[in-house]
């Protein structure tokens, strides 16, 4: 696969994976941007032990352009390793892991010599790379299409194939299935899709879980228009020959170029004949005689020669007609016309029809006399045939319908037998209105009309008539429900398994034949509130709602009726037009929630939440609907796995399969490591700019500045100038600059959230950033102390994949197998080396260098399959409790930190270690529920929230038994929750290193982290709430005690002054001194009540 | 001005009062009043003598429980504001104590009161904790309620006619024990809920001639009218009726002059008149004098209704659990009420014409001696 795809161009692959690589819109490229240079930045000063300075300006220019600098105090850099920086784009190491794909047995559509086909994509791949070969991939050279959905208008249109892969599994499989009684198997990592508020995202079957999304197909257009067929299309040429069929009505002119184009030939018919001779045309032979004396005359020919002979379009009118015993002729048109009256006859043979011999049967209950009717005047005069009508026992009638062609005809293209009945493949090439005659008879002929429970089924003992069933039906923009049922059969004593396509409601009102509630049926055109999680405003009861405007207001937490969901849908596009609305309840409610400032302006937060309206409005309207993840469960991994390669319209590589109905299936490639040069890559491609670089190496006079640009053909950087500048200021260190598309703003995913979270997890850096405005925001350093340096060490068996490995063996100058893998891998000693080997099949005398590809991934096998110790820990770099709470405290200034390092564990192989941080109070504003600081090793990652193992990790814990409330799950306050994975291969979700992948063993070590700060926390809220509630006590009693003092004066005759006094000292001796509680405290008295003593 | 008997003994028990307390914060104790307990668990019927009485149940209030602090220190004020008008020799009205008392505690957002709701409770715990009526601490309540009738009373050396008061009547003011009955020519009392019916009973003359002594209540009795009924009713041996609107809290007043209130039980043996009947108005009346249609719906939720009486029928279903309520006429009475869901007020005896109440249904009752228990 790598190979293809070396040829495309390397700005080709930047295009089609921009949103993969964190470009997919201009606010996002100008974080990733900065983001890829201050990793840079903070990297090169850490390996030299320097406490990183970093400046990052960003200056607006026109059209959405920005330019920015990243300028870091390390040691500058050398001319020779600038390439290393830039090195190129794709060769990732990790680049195989993301080889994704299909169990063989998955159907898929497909369009292959011009008909639709569900193919099993095993079937389909092996056909192309051919059976032999093992993992092998394949430029597709004959024209295949399937169906393609293009990301930005959710449109399916029919894109060529142009890969077909085989691969050796590697990988864990999953069965994924979904509502609609739908499911596909796949590799762990082949992406399905799913929709979230930045749109359709691709999300790994290994992290699908009940009540996730996935991505089906609401609309697959249809693969073509076609208004007839061909009825010799429909069999082989021997089939037609021994038939003894004629068609009828072939032109003087075609049957002329027989003589004229033809070549003479003589040659004897059979050994002992004598010669004749014939035209030879297009490799066909034909008698002259006969051609002379009977074809010329009556203007036929034999059927099967004129399929040899490709004429089967060339003859307009032409019949069909063959003599049976007894001299009875039968005719039937050539071309036979597909129409409404047709279709339904077919629908209606798919269901009631039977073929033997002679004849074709269709049987009704024999109340279906309309039916009977239909089929007899279909027969009669479309298709000119002659039908008996006969009562047969248990009420039922039966049409039989005689003359071979069109009996062979039906049994070809509906099939013969119960359980082999499929739908005539043109069915898929038809207009919409043509497919919904021939699903109406279908459901006429067998279905059953549940009118209770708004249902129409249709159930089958044939799975591949139920298969194009619902695929049928999705070209009909329905997305229909599939069940299976076991049914022990009396008779024989064995079993049959049946197969219902279903749909409901409004769906079955897509027939006129069929009259049902159109209100209902609605669901899986409905926008499940769970996808808006990241930018609910507040909480919801719905789960999903109704795709318009009101519907997501409802789903955002916006109203709780559909009336008043329209009211606020109502003021917030008034606001945004900036017209003047009243003071009211919901103007309150959006400035409550920050979505209006206090002078009623939109905020920027109100205009990205319409924004993601907007899009699950386009969405709801795209040929796409989401179907919800019910099961996901591990299978028996197969050898081989399959792929196919569709490039899209777009950037997207998909099509769609499934064998109990369509999804939308993903085949993507990518690579984890992007770095600076993606920047690079984009800046020139957006702006056309070279990348400018400034270098002043430490106790060197002189600044270099380069300028790079990279070669999108050979995919290497070029400097293309290298001069001394003396008019840039620099100590020492290095300065990237570069001009891109994009857009600086504020809020939640910005620039300036991105450098205040990178500042909390690097104290010991000092960042500054140089806003578009002329603002400056310094992050200052608070610690004088980098934390220490990791240990590199040997990777570990079990954390390794086969490129990892292959590139390994080139490198190694081990003489064998046994000592490769001691030497070049951690806790390998001699006994496990043995092991290995032995696993694999090998001797372990071999050289590692000659050990074929299928060799390496045995080998790779037997490593993973060997009980290994763990790998040490020593190589990770948490940043530690002491800089976290530092962290924490410098940028948040709350009243209370604490943090937990953990110890180091190991998933998979790979050790990795957690850190969580928690601060509450203080200057941290009270704003619904908590903010979240997610770290993988020291990197902020600010996107994909949702879908990150550290916020299901926080969500798990109840945060009730640590003293905060909650909502809908997330604790809430006036805090912040810090989450960091220091490991040496952090599990991403996807390529473009948004979130964590919620592995349960890590996220159960999260947790873990997360309840000891919990309870640090909760020891310092209820410790402060006691303190409180006591001070306030106190205060309230000596008040009493001074107020009361000269009344009981007067009562004794004793003085006032030492009864207040007296008051007082029983008051100390219960309550200890008064304290001098700061003066929040102070004014926050009343919320607490009063507790008796 | 009134000198009561004990004021020495008064002082000495606010003393007593002080000194304990003083004596608690100088042992480091947490300092406490013992009350009696005046909830309703600690209120019982004495069958006996017929009225509410209170148990023996004490509790304390201390000042280091943030929940009593304040009253403890309201309790303290009270107290040595009241010895200060002993001493003085003069007599405060309640409102004016509670003026006397509030301002702004140092420190606090708050005052030594916020109303009157708040102090006079707190005399009340008073009383009861030292066993004292308030009238011994120089405290009276506003005059409420007048008085008509054939009978001449000596106030402070003053004999007064009632009969020529005209339609203004004799104040009744909250201490009536130093009044003498010097003369007089009643056959009944009668206690009237609403001056406005009492208004119209002199109009029409019939204390005059009817020779009744009528006293307006003027809604919930004060305690100067219900001190008085009882010594009408002990001196002068007179029979005393009761004239409420039928409605449950027309009952209760009945009921608070019959046996007393929850609030006041350990005043009951000096407040209540068990001999006291009801006159009017009754359910029984509303088909009597065909009122059908001047009634008015009762308040609240039907006990019927799910989720528990409330409001009027709350009253009533409570009333029906009242000891001094078991008499099957009464039951019957409070039972119809509820099922009808009907209340009829005093002057709904007006439709017809307006001396009917004087000419007609009182003196019916009364001779047929129609009257509730």
């Amino acid at each position: 696969m790598s190979e293809q795809h070396r040829d495309i161009s390397v700005a080709e692959f930047f295009e089609k994976n921009r949103h993969l690589l964190g470009f997919s819109n201009k606010q996002k490229a100008v974080i990733t941007c900065v983001k890829e240079g201050m990793d840079n930045a903070l990297d090169a000063c850490e390996v030299e032990r320097i406490l990183p300075e970093v400046h990052v300006s960003i200056e607006e220019m026109d059209g959405d352009k920005l330019r920015f600098q990243i300028k870091d105090n390390a040691v500058g850099i050398d001319r020779e390793k600038i390439p290393k920086i830039f090195g190129k784009l794709l060769y990732g190491s990790k680049f195989h892991k993301l080889q994704q794909s299909l169990l063989p047995d998955q159907e898929i559509m497909v369009r292959r010599e011009g008909e639709v086909r569900l193919m099993e994509i095993g079937e389909l791949c092996d056909d192309i790379v051919g059976v032999e070969g093992g993992e092998k991939t394949k430029e597709v050279d004959e024209e295949i299409k399937a169906p393609c959905f293009d990301r930005e208008t959710g449109e399916i249109s029919w894109r060529p194939v142009t890969h077909a892969i085989r691969h050796k599994n590697r990988n864990e499989t999953f069965k994924v299935e979904t509502t609609r009684g739908r499911e596909v198997e796949v590799t762990g990592n082949h992406s399905l899709f799913t929709l979230t508020e930045e749109g359709v995202e691709e999300v790994e079957a290994s992290e699908l879980g009940e009540g996730d999304y996935v991505l089906a197909p609401e609309r697959i257009p249809s693969a073509g228009e076609i208004s007839e067929i061909n009825v010799l299309d429909y069999f082989t040429a021997e089939e037609l020959a021994e038939s003894n069929w004629y068609v009828y009505g072939i032109s003087d002119s075609l049957l002329k170029s027989i003589e004229e184009r033809g070549k003479k030939i003589r040659k004897r018919p059979s050994p002992d004949s004598r010669r004749r001779t014939y035209y030879r045309l297009n490799g066909v032979e034909i008698l002259k005689d006969s051609l002379d004396n009977n074809y010329l005359k009556k203007n036929y020919l034999p059927a099967d020669k004129i399929l040899r002979l490709g004429w089967g379009n060339k003859i307009e009118n032409g019949r069909l007609r063959t003599y049976q015993v007894g001299g009875k002729e039968t005719e039937i048109p050539l071309n036979v016309e597909l129409d409404e009256k047709f279709m339904r006859f077919l629908g209606l043979f798919v269901a009631e029809g039977h073929v033997d011999k002679r004849q074709a049967g269709l049987t009704f209950g024999s109340h279906e006399k309309e039916l009977v009717q239909h089929a007899e005047t279909v027969a009669g005069q479309t298709l000119n045939l002659s039908t008996t009508v006969s009562e047969r026992e248990h009420n039922s009638v039966r049409l039989k319908v005689f003359g071979s062609p069109v009996v062979r005809l039906l049994e070809k293209l509906c099939g013969r037998g119960a359980r082999n009945k499929h739908v005539p493949e043109f069915v898929f090439r038809v207009n919409e209105e043509l497919q919904q005659a021939f699903i109406d008879g279908m459901y006429e002929g067998d279905g059953s009309d549940a009118h209770p429970s708004n249902e129409l089924s249709y159930t089958t003992t044939s799975q591949r008539l139920a298969r194009q069933l619902s695929y049928l039906w999705n070209m009909r923009g329905v997305v229909s429900s599939w069940k299976e049922r076991v049914n022990s059969n009396n008779i024989s004593g064995g079993e049959t398994k049946t197969y219902s396509v279903l749909v409901h409601g409004r769906d079955i009102a897509k027939s006129d034949r069929f009259d049902e509630d159109a209100n209902r049926g609605m669901r899986y055109r409905m926008i499940p509130s769970a996808i808006l999680e990241d930018s609910r405003i507040d909480d919801t009861s719905r789960v999903r709602v109704k795709p318009n405007k009101s519907g997501i207001f409802m789903a955002a937490g916006l109203g709780s009726n559909p009336h008043y969901a329209r009211k606020f849908v109502d003021k917030a596009e008034k606001i945004l037009n900036e017209e003047n609305v009243g003071e009211d309840y919901y103007l309150e409610t959006f400035r409550k929630k920050g979505l209006v400032s206090e002078e009623g302006k939109p905020s920027d937060k109100l205009k990205e939440f319409m924004e993601t309206v907007e899009d699950l409005l386009s969405f709801a309207q795209s040929d796409l609907c989401l179907l919800r993840v019910e099961n996901v469960e591990e299978t028996k991994s197969p050898e081989f796995v399959y792929d196919i390669s569709v490039p899209g319209s777009g950037k997207d590589e998909n099509f769609i399969g499934g064998n109990k109905g369509a999804l939308c299936i993903k085949n993507s490639r990518g690579q984890q490591g992007i770095g600076i040069s993606a920047a690079g890559l984009y800046s020139q491609l957006t702006t056309g700019n070279p990348v400018k670089i400034y270098s002043k190496k430490k106790g060197n006079e002189d600044t270099h500045m380069f300028k790079v640009r990279i070669d999108t053909q050979s995919n290497e950087p070029e400097i293309v100038e290298d001069r001394i500048v003396d008019d840039y200021e620099f100590d020492h260190g290095t300065s990237i600059e570069m001009s891109i598309e994009g857009k600086y703003t504020g809020g939640h995913h910005s620039v300036k959230t991105y450098l205040k979270n990178t500042a909390i997890m690097n104290p010991y850096a000092k960042i500054v950033l140089n806003e578009p405005d002329g603002n400056t925001i310094e992050f200052p350093r608070v610690s004088e102390s980098l934390p220490p340096m990791p240990k590199e060490i040997k990777p570990h068996p079990h954390g390794v994949e086969l490129g990892v490995l292959m590139r390994m063996v080139r490198n190694s100058g081990a003489r064998t197998i046994s000592s490769f893998l001691k030497s070049e891998f951690t806790r390998v000693g001699r006994t496990s080396a043995d092991d290995i080997i032995e696993k694999a099949g090998l001797s372990g005398k071999e050289r590692p260098s000659v050990l074929e590809k299928s060799q390496m991934e045995d080998l790779l096998d037997a490593m993973q399959n060997t009980n290994l110790q763990n790998p040490p820990t020593n190589c990770l770099s948490p940043i530690g409790e002491d800089l976290i709470e530092r962290g924490l405290k410098k940028e948040l200034n709350p009243d209370f930190v604490a943090s937990v390092t953990r110890k180091p564990s190991v998933y998979r192989g790979n050790p990795y270690q957690v850190e969580v941080g928690i601060a509450y109070g203080g200057d941290i504003e009270q704003d619904g529920t908590y903010n979240a600081l997610r770290y993988a090793n020291k990197v902020p990652l600010i996107y994909k929230r949702s879908s990150c193992a550290t916020t299901k990790a926080i969500r798990e814990t109840d945060w009730s038994r640590y003293g905060l409330s909650e909502s809908g799950n997330r604790p809430t306050g006036p805090v912040y929750i810090l989450v960091h994975m220091a490991s040496v291969w952090v599990p991403f979700t996807s390529e473009g290193k948004e979130a964590i992948a919620d592995y349960p063993e890590i996220v159960k070590e999260m947790k873990l982290a997360v309840q000891e700060v919990g309870r640090k926390l909760k020891r310092y809220l209820s410790k402060k709430r006691k303190k409180k509630a006591r001070a306030k006590k106190r205060k309230k009693l000596s008040s009493y005690g001074k107020a009361m003092s000269p009344a009981l004066s007067k009562l004794t005759g004793v003085d006032d002054d030492s009864i207040a006094e007296k008051i007082m000292s029983v008051l100390r001796e219960k309550y200890g001194k008064a304290s001098t509680e700061d003066s929040r405290d102070e004014k926050n008295t009343e919320e607490e009540e009063g507790g008796d003593s | 001005m009134p000198e009561l008997q004990n004021d020495q003994e008064v002082i000495k028990k606010l003393e007593r009062l002080g000194d304990r307390i003083l004596n608690q914060i100088e042992e480091g104790e947490n300092p406490n009043i013992v009350k009696p307990v005046r909830s309703r668990s600690n209120v019982e019927f004495d069958s006996e003598e017929n009225v509410l009485k209170l148990g023996d149940s004490t509790s304390k209030r201390y000042f280091m429980n943030i929940g009593h602090a304040r009253k403890f220190m309201q309790t303290m004020l009270i107290a040595s504001k009241c010895k200060e008008f002993i001493e003085e020799g003069r007599t405060a009205s309640i409102r004016e104590l509670y003026y006397q008392l509030k301002h702004t505690i140092p420190g606090l957002d708050e005052n030594t009161l916020e109303d009157q709701d708040e102090s006079d409770p707190v005399i009340v715990d008073l009383e009861t904790a030292l066993d004292v009526l308030r009238e011994h601490l120089h405290l009276i309540a506003e005059p409420k309620g007048r008085l008509f009738g054939p009978i001449t009373i000596e106030d402070e050396g003053d004999e007064i006619n009632c009969l020529q008061l005209g339609k203004s009547g004799l104040g009744v003011p909250s201490i009536v024990d130093d009044y003498k009955f010097v003369d007089h020519n009643a056959d009944y009392a009668l206690v009237v809920e609403t001056s406005a019916m009492a208004a119209r009973l002199v109009e029409e003359d019939f204390h005059k001639e009817h020779n009744a002594i009528i006293i307006s209540a003027g809604g919930q009795p004060s305690r100067g009218v219900r001190r008085l009924t009882r010594l009408l009713s002990d001196r002068l041996d007179l029979p005393t009726y009761i004239f409420t609107d039928g409605d449950p809290y027309g009952y209760y007043i009945y009921s608070v002059l019959k046996a007393g209130s929850m609030n006041l039980a350990f005043e009951s043996k000096r407040l209540a008149t068990p001999s006291a009947n009801l006159i009017g108005m009754t359910m029984h009346d509303v088909e009597e004098y065909g009122l059908e249609n001047v009634t008015e719906k009762l308040k609240g939720k039907h006990p019927d209704s799910g989720g528990g009486p409330t409001k009027d029928y709350k009253r009533a279903k409570d009333m029906m659990g009242y000891e001094w309520f078991q008499s099957n006429e009464w039951q019957r009475e409070l039972q119809t009420m509820i099922d009808k869901g009907i209340r009829v007020e005093q002057q709904a005896l007006a439709t017809n014409n307006l001396q009917f109440v004087a000419e007609t249904y009182l003196p019916e009752k009364i001779e047929k001696g129609d009257f509730l228990p």
